[in-house]
């Protein structure tokens, strides 16, 4: 069949793509022959186009698009039926986000009641509730309850209005998978310049808070303790104080910049 | 009743290139108005008009719906402007950035005609170098206005694709 210039026109853009598409994939699978046809499609696609648009019957228009169209070359096989299709095949539906197991930190104050907590995102979905103040694993129905709008902790004497506990609340969702997902948790950021020669520095914003990391400019992956004396890549981290102390090994040094992360 | 919306559209035609067609697209009337005036700026400031005419602007009469201006001796990049007039008052006021690249994309499609039927063209060292200058100059150009409402740019992108068409027998 004989397309018309309009045709032509969406077979070389898509064809356009096409050829740009393996000429990428030459990086990995050996060189194509022309790497700039896609440059090329573009071009005279452009052209004809624009004669197209000023006047459908525009001098040699139907010669410059066959001209188009056999530059397309194998690509405006497959361009057509992209254009007539609307698609190009089948692709790798990516993960949704929190579709697979994914973590929620709770803490007493976010309990609406004594016992339950509740939250839309636990509703119908496979829990594992770990205690960190026990710390373990909850057993289900016997320890905690799953209900319409969270779950119901059952542990006899458990009152979160008078006591201050930790749960880490696993969604499983009956699925296996990569993503992580943590809400319900604030980690902030906070950052110190050295004034040289100091083995501790004091930060109120770290003041009854859990030092999660700290990178110096020239250390990192340090060790937390929280009591005795710090040694080599060690630090100390006091909460009441908001205080980090290092090993008098390596004090800090004038404009020295620190970052770390706490909750 | 006034003008509620002064209006115009623009326009180059591939079968005369160097006449510049202007039409009133204003909604509503005025019946107080008594003519029209077309200032056609450059990207270096002055003014484009007509051979012969001694005022930056060129005058449209009021009656006429459209007017056609002979000016486009090559591409240009315009802040077109146009004042209704009642007698020497301007009583409503338009302008659009407009670029105009009629002779680069009738050169480029030449060259594709030219492809057509002498294919071996395409074989001549820098030949389709040169046409992706054209090219892309020509989006500049378009881009320029379009993106950066910048007609400096935009004109020296034409007068760059005008380079290559005034020595076609040096780059194609």
């Amino acid at each position: 069949m004989a397309y018309t210039v309009p045709q032509i026109i969406d077979i070389a853009t898509v064809s356009g793509y096409l050829a740009q598409s393996e000429v990428e994939k030459g990086v990995l699978f050996g060189q194509r022959k022309d790497p700039q046809l896609p440059m090329k499609i573009y071009m005279e696609k452009k052209a004809v186009e624009w004669a197209y648009d000023q006047d459908s019957d525009y001098e040699d228009i139907k010669a410059t698009a066959n001209y188009l169209f056999a530059l397309c070359g194998k690509y405006a096989i497959l361009a057509n039926y992209i254009v007539n299709n609307s698609t190009g095949g089948d692709y790798v539906s990516p993960i949704t986000l929190g579709s697979s197991p994914y973590l929620i930190v709770v803490t007493s104050s976010q309990f609406s009641d004594a016992t339950n907590y509740n939250n839309a995102n636990l509703v119908g979905k496979t829990l594992s509730v770990f205690w960190n103040d026990i710390p373990r694993f909850l057993i289900p129905d016997v320890e905690y309850e799953v209900t319409a709008t969270g779950i119901n902790i059952l542990v006899p004497g458990f009152d979160a209005t008078s006591a201050s506990y930790t749960f880490f609340i696993f969604i499983t969702n009956g699925s296996t998978g990569t993503t992580f997902n943590i809400t319900n948790t604030t980690i902030t950021n906070g950052f110190y310049t050295g004034v040289g020669g100091e083995i501790y520095f004091d930060a109120v914003d770290l003041i009854d808070k859990e030092l999660l990391e700290l990178e110096r400019e020239s250390f990192s992956a340090f060790e937390i303790i929280y009591s005795g004396t710090p040694t080599m890549k060690q630090l100390k981290f006091e909460s009441a104080l908001g205080r980090v102390t290092f090993s008098a090994d390596f004090p800090i040094a004038a404009a020295e910049q620190i970052v770390y992360l706490f909750q | 009743m006034p003008l509620t919306t002064p209006a115009f559209i623009t326009a180059q035609s591939t079968a005369l290139p160097s006449m510049l067609s202007i039409s009133d697209t204003s909604a509503g009337t005025d019946v107080a108005l008594t003519s029209r005036r077309v200032y056609l700026q450059k990207s270096d400031g002055t003014y484009l008009v007509p051979e012969g005419t001694t005022t930056d602007y060129i005058v449209w009469a009021i009656g006429d719906a459209s007017a056609i201006i002979d000016v486009m001796d090559k591409d240009y990049a315009l802040l077109v402007r146009v004042d209704w007039m009642t007698g020497t008052a301007v009583t409503y006021t338009s302008q659009n950035l407009v670029v105009f690249s009629l002779y680069a994309n009738q050169f480029l499609y030449q060259l594709t005609q030219y492809q057509t039927s002498s294919p071996a063209v395409i074989n001549n060292q820098w030949y389709y170098d040169n046409k992706l200058k054209l090219v892309v100059s020509i989006d500049e150009a378009i881009n320029a206005v379009e993106v950066g409402g910048d007609i400096v740019s935009s004109q020296s992108a034409l007068d760059r694709a005008k380079y290559l068409i005034d020595n076609q027998s040096k780059f194609f």
